[in-house]
């Protein structure tokens, strides 16, 4: 009897894993022991509740909006990972550029064409980011990333024409008083 | 039939994704609303679980069945959420999202409606009674018709663990059952 009252006994009873024979001796003993009748009538009771329970309804409109939020995202998540893509080889392509320049060109003739010809940069920058972009048809990431390419050619430019200045004069500096 | 759509959806194909969607969406949400409890919160849950799943779609191993593997997403969304949560006000006054159903045209009758509105209610208090991963359990055991090995592999337990959480949880329940119908019987 004492298993009658263990968890197992219990779990599988409401399972419905009794055999013939322990079905039998399940129901003599709730016939004659008070507490567990009145826990089993509870957990029945309990259990077909939540059986018997339908499912929520759902929100008008539920569908259709959740179709265009996953759209949305999956079409954002797939134009930024572009987007990476087409930056991290652009500055592969930038990096192959000035080692190849430093190869044929002195740094100081390397760094004068950079500072020289930003636009040129600009103009292999952003041209193909705006073009993917525009194929995406996505508007505002554009707007921001114009925004942010322009900030990133020009500052490290700005900072580049200083260091190249710097590096030139005392250069001069060093060869005149030689 | 469902693989190839999924290989389809991991390749990105639209098509593939909005079927996806369209199968899965009412089961997710219908997990979340057990969870919490709270259409609003619900619907956002199964969208952005929704949405994990799709981005994380290259990861699923095709081998393995597809519905623990979301339902694992949608599991571990609503219990951060219920980590997070602060108790909210709704505040159009508009009262269950069964009054929208209503409204929109879908007329049950309403003795049936209302029945069926007070054992949601009793339900959903009764789950709240329980810890996170309990109310998951028996989410996935009574409403989404998942064996004791496939709420396993979403709840990360062994299937013993399964077993002896689920009933525990069942007695509480009851236990909370019999406390609010005394309760009811003094009033």
């Amino acid at each position: 009897m004492s298993e009658m009252h263990s968890e197992i006994w219990w779990e599988r009873a409401l399972d419905g894993e009794l055999s013939a024979e322990e079905q039998r001796l399940w129901d003599e003993h709730l016939a004659t022991c008070e507490p567990c009748r009145q826990e089993w009538a509870a957990l029945a009771q309990v259990d077909w509740m939540l059986r018997m329970t339908p499912a929520p309804a759902l929100p008008v409109g539920f569908e259709q909006r959740t179709l265009v939020r996953v759209h949305q995202s999956h079409r954002q998540r797939r134009t930024l990972t572009m987007l990476a893509g087409g930056v991290g080889l652009l500055l592969l392509v930038m990096l192959a550029g000035y080692m190849l320049a430093t190869t044929f060109l002195t740094v100081e003739q390397t760094l004068g064409f950079v500072v020289a010809e930003w636009n040129i940069l600009l103009v292999t920058l952003v041209r193909p980011l705006v073009s993917l972009l525009v194929a995406a048809r996505v508007l505002i990431p554009l707007l921001l990333l114009a925004a942010g390419v322009s900030l990133l050619v020009l500052i490290p430019n700005g900072a580049l024409a200083t260091l190249a200045y710097l590096w030139v004069s005392r250069r001069y500096v060093a060869v005149t008083a030689g | 039939m469902e693989q190839n759509w999924i290989q389809s959806a991991q390749r990105g194909e639209e098509q593939a994704v909005t079927w996806l969607v369209e199968t899965y969406q009412r089961p997710v949400y219908y997990l979340c609303f057990r969870m919490l409890g709270d259409a609003d919160e619900a619907e956002d849950a199964a969208q952005e679980a929704l949405i994990k799943a799709i981005s994380h779609l290259s990861t699923f191993d095709l081998a393995r069945p597809f519905r623990p593997w979301l339902f694992s997403i949608a599991a571990n969304e609503c219990v951060d959420r219920l980590r997070r949560q602060r108790p909210t006000v709704s505040l159009d006054g508009m009262g269950e999202d069964g009054a929208w159903e209503w409204k929109a045209g879908h007329s049950p009758d309403p003795q049936i409606y209302v029945e069926q509105q007070e054992r949601q209610s009793q339900v959903q208090a009764l789950l709240t009674t329980l810890p996170p991963t309990d109310r998951l359990l028996v989410t996935l055991f009574y409403w989404e018709e998942l064996s004791y090995d496939e709420i396993a592999q979403v709840a990360g337990l062994t299937v013993s663990a399964v077993k002896s959480r689920l009933f525990r949880a069942r007695r509480l329940m009851a236990q909370q059952w019999v406390k609010s119908a005394k309760e009811e019987a003094y009033v």
